[in-house]
């Protein structure tokens, strides 16, 4: 068995929408996007060896753990699960340990769902407090922080060392809208300007409202299977061809910097590496942008532009659909939408409908390799994909 | 013939001498004035202010307390003590805007400076001189060696009842004194105390603002108890309105102690420099102790400056102390009153009820 | 907060109220909040230090959307300190009458402050913030 991933096919993919899903619980979101990936694929649940559950909060949001057993329970699952928490990476991460499983040849089929319940929170601080559970709880949380002043703290530092416009953040919400237009799958299907973007509420000074996401609640699900076997379901599966994970300090304060969030980095660097490709062999990229500094900071990190140079790269369009480098095009995290443990298996299936052509007017033409980044918190876990034929 | 030891010790108490070691003031920076309050109250506002002689007073922080305020106080004094935590044998924080009403400020103060374990701590209550109940419990350990060095600490984030006469004053301050035996700034010559019970200003358990008895709160209440504890003082310790270089007194206001002054044929420029009500408010059990620290802040070597607290329900504790050489090491070592009157930031009445919690908010 | 506070509150007092760290008597690296082993020499011997509250401003932002129990206390300021002794720390800061004169490298003071309050019944947390010193 080689450690070092050689492929894993992704056969099967559906998500429910996001949104404010009041009428369904988790269980039923967990069951839509489930079944769904499951027909797609041609699988039948007996079929199904393990189930891995990416989910940030379910405690917290609603009271509700042992969630690899009610997933399964509600979607008919008869098989051994997991539940996999690394806050917004949790559906990446759970993409990654079911590959773990498959790779060592101890299933041969697996499930993973990523699912976030969020929205029955009716005071903005309550869901202030669930994210800041991201953070370090005492010395950040307790001291009054919450994630978006975090990612302030890095918006400025990376302002006052490489100059960073209101615009050219704002860019990042803009682009993603125009993007989520063109996505039947998108929670916001609005457009927005940038005037829209920096004239709403601040959350922490230059942050504000529209440059972060909703509380949103769904699941999406891939049916992942051993390379072996994967023809028999999908003459041309899609494959997970390597998935790195990287650390950075849970605190920023124990980080070396403000300016870069290191573990993108790490993961990325490490993946080309195995696969021997560079970024400029990335065809398109979903990254992780909870705000709009993270997607300024991500395609940085993956090496797509280079430091110093994400907002510019973004406000001349570099990384529109018709750039050169398009980022984000199912609409983000931000027009997408965010439940959170739902969005690293998201960004999958928007690399999956682009490669099967499958991405209507937003498609890109000349498709080779796929990358996928998510991270939990801010960037205490990154998690870095890449995906090809 | 010899004196049994401890007949001896009462013979030469001016041998066993107690004083104070350190002191320091901390002052929240907010403040609002007496005109901004007249004004929500459809009150004159200059009138009032003149006649009670207090422009502003003090409000703290949404994020301070008596506790936080007692800490920065306490910081302070043993900056200018020089003495090691682990050798304060009793912290006692005297208020009656305690954050718990069961769990002392005390315990949280002497956890901050590092005092803790081996020592013994309580909060005290009696309005307006809980703090200088607390100096003469220190004085008494530290006279009998049950401890080397005791803190006693004033502290108030007092609420005035909305419209009320003392919402003009209410205010909010600290003092800490370290007390003992050794390097002494302030000799102590002598305390005398005179207590009744006189229902001049109360609070009822449960109740948010404090009620008062009006135009009792004076000669029955204020004056009988603060002249009687400053006569009897000087008698105690035999000496002369004249002999007095500087007086502090409780300052509910700006006309009461300047009154008192007079009926014990003090001068006013020997009380002025103590009258810090005018511009921060009554810092209610930090009163009179803050008016003693300011004459701490400017006091020569080989004065006496006599320092009398009052507290209703009703008591006062009149102390006298001599100022040593060892005062100007020491007194630059912190900041000093001023630096706390002077910084100032004014609210206006809507920002200050928020702070003090006065608005409804479920 | 839906977690309890009370051994919390108990367990950080000295973190929190004296700025009490640790150090390693190997390396001599300093460490606040205090460390049970040192992972960089892999022992367990440290010396209790107390940092002495004086820092650098490294970089503050001012959160409008607070969580829950700031509500009262919002808008905060909030940055990274760099302790002298050279560890950072996340805090709020406070006295800030004019942040135009918040500048990345003007001196601090840790105070003591009330840092939260659990409802009207539960019990107050207590630990520093860093006052500017300009």
């Amino acid at each position: 068995m080689n450690p070092l991933m050689d492929k894993i096919a992704i056969i099967g993919y559906d998500m429910t929408k996001f949104g404010d899903l009041y009428h369904l619980g988790l269980g039923d979101l967990t069951s839509l996007a489930i079944t769904g990936a499951l027909n797609n694929a041609g699988l039948d649940r007996s079929e199904v060896e393990a189930l891995y559950v990416g989910n940030a909060g379910s405690g917290k949001f609603l009271g509700q753990e042992h969630l690899g057993c009610l997933v399964a329970t509600e979607s008919g699952l008869d098989c051994q699960s997991f539940r996999i928490e690394a806050s917004g990476a949790s559906g990446a991460v759970a993409m990654r340990i079911a590959s773990h499983g498959i790779l060592t040849g101890y299933i041969d089929k697996a499930v993973v769902v990523g699912v976030e319940k969020m929205t029955s929170f009716s005071k903005s601080s309550d869901t202030q407090t669930a994210l800041s559970t991201s953070l370090d709880s005492i010395w950040e949380s307790a001291m009054g922080g919450t994630l978006a002043a975090s990612f302030a703290l890095m918006t400025k530092a990376y302002a006052r060392k490489y100059g960073l416009t209101d615009e050219q953040r704002a860019q990042v919400a803009v682009k993603n809208h125009n993007n989520a237009q063109k996505n039947p799958r998108a929670q916001f299907k609005n457009k927005i300007t940038a005037k829209n973007v920096l004239g709403a509420k601040m959350l922490a000074d230059p942050l504000t409202l529209f440059e972060g996401c909703a509380s949103s609640d769904g699941a999406a699900a891939l049916v992942l299977c051993a390379p072996e076997i994967a023809e028999s379901y999908d003459s041309e599966p899609i494959y997970l061809r390597a998935s790195k994970q990287a650390h950075a300090p849970l605190a920023l304060q124990r980080r070396e910097s403000l300016s870069e969030i290191q573990s993108i980095k790490k993961a990325a660097d490490s993946g080309y590496k195995q696969l021997n490709i560079s970024p400029k062999d990335i065809s398109i990229a979903e990254v992780h942008d909870v705000l709009t500094i993270a997607e300024i900071l991500a395609i940085e990190g993956l090496g797509l532009v280079e430091l110093g140079q994400g907002g510019i790269a973004t406000i001349e369009g570099k990384t529109a659909l018709d750039g050169d480098i398009p980022v984000n095009t199912s609409g983000g995290l931000k027009a997408r939408g965010h439940p959170i443990g739902a969005s690293g298996v998201a960004q999958a299936i928007e690399i999956l409908e682009q490669f099967k052509n499958k991405a209507g007017d937003r498609q890109v033409k000349e498709i080779n390799w796929g990358i996928t980044q998510s991270m939990g918190g801010t960037g205490g876990t990154s998690v870095v994909s890449y995906y090809s034929r | 013939m010899e004196l049994p030891r401890s007949m001896e010790q009462n013979k030469d108490t001016s041998l066993t001498k107690v004083g104070i070691l350190g002191y320091g003031v901390y002052i929240p920076k907010y403040r609002i004035s007496v005109n901004e309050i007249a004004n929500t109250w459809s009150d004159d506002g200059p009138l009032m202010s003149k006649s009670i002689n207090v422009t502003e007073k003090a409000v703290p922080a949404l994020d301070e307390d008596t506790i936080t305020i007692s800490v920065m106080a306490v910081r302070n004094s043993l900056l200018r003590a020089n003495i090691s935590p682990v050798d304060i044998g009793a912290i006692y924080v005297g208020s009656e805007s305690h954050p718990y009403a069961v769990k002392p400020s005390a315990v949280t103060v002497a956890e901050a400076i590092g005092a803790t374990p081996v020592m013994t701590a309580s909060d005290l209550e009696f309005a307006c001189k809980a703090g200088t109940a607390g100096m003469q419990m220190c004085f008494g350990l530290a006279k009998s060696d049950e401890i080397k060095y005791g803190i006693a600490i004033g502290t108030d984030t007092a609420q005035g009842r909305p419209g009320d006469q003392l919402e003009y004053t209410a205010g909010a301050g600290g003092c800490a004194f370290v007390l003992g035996k050794g390097k002494l700034i302030a000799e102590l010559e002598g305390m005398y105390s005179y207590t009744s019970d006189t229902p001049d200003f109360w609070r009822r358990e449960g109740a948010t603002y404090p009620s008062h008895a009006g135009r009792f709160t004076g000669e029955p209440s204020y004056f009988k108890h603060t002249l009687s504890a400053a006569q009897g003082l000087m008698q105690k310790i035999g000496i002369k309105a004249s002999d007095v270089d500087r007086l502090s007194l409780h300052q509910p206001n700006g006309r009461f102690p300047i009154s008192a002054a007079k009926k014990l044929g003090i001068p006013y420029e020997k009380l002025e420099d103590a009258l810090c009500v005018v511009k921060v408010g009554n810092t209610y059990s930090a009163a009179s102790m803050i008016g003693l620290a300011r004459h701490l802040d400017k006091a020569k070597p080989g004065e006496r400056i006599m320092c009398v607290s009052y507290g209703s329900g009703a008591g006062s504790d009149a102390f006298s102390f001599v100022v040593t050489d060892e005062i100007e090491e020491v007194r630059n070592n912190a900041p000093d009153t001023d630096y706390y009157i002077n910084k100032k930031e004014m609210l206006n009445y809507a920002i200050y009820a928020k702070h003090r919690r006065k608005i409804k908010m479920d | 907060m839906s977690r309890n506070l009370v051994a919390e509150n108990w367990r950080l007092e000295r973190s929190r109220y004296l700025l009490v760290g640790n150090k390693c008597t190997e390396c001599e690296k300093y460490y606040f909040p205090n460390v049970q082993i040192c992972t960089d020499c892999n022992i367990s011997k440290l010396d209790e230090y107390v940092f002495s509250g004086k820092g650098k401003l490294i970089e503050w932002t001012k959160i409008y959307e607070v969580a829950k129990g700031f509500e009262l206390f919002a808008p905060l300021y909030y940055g990274i300190i760099e302790l002298e002794e050279g560890v950072r720390v996340a805090a709020q800061i406070t006295e800030v009458t004019d942040d135009t004169k918040l500048i990345p490298g003007i001196k601090t003071q840790m105070v003591f402050r009330k840092l939260f309050e659990d409802g009207s019944q539960g019990v107050l947390t207590y630990g520093f913030k860093a006052e500017p010193q300009i």
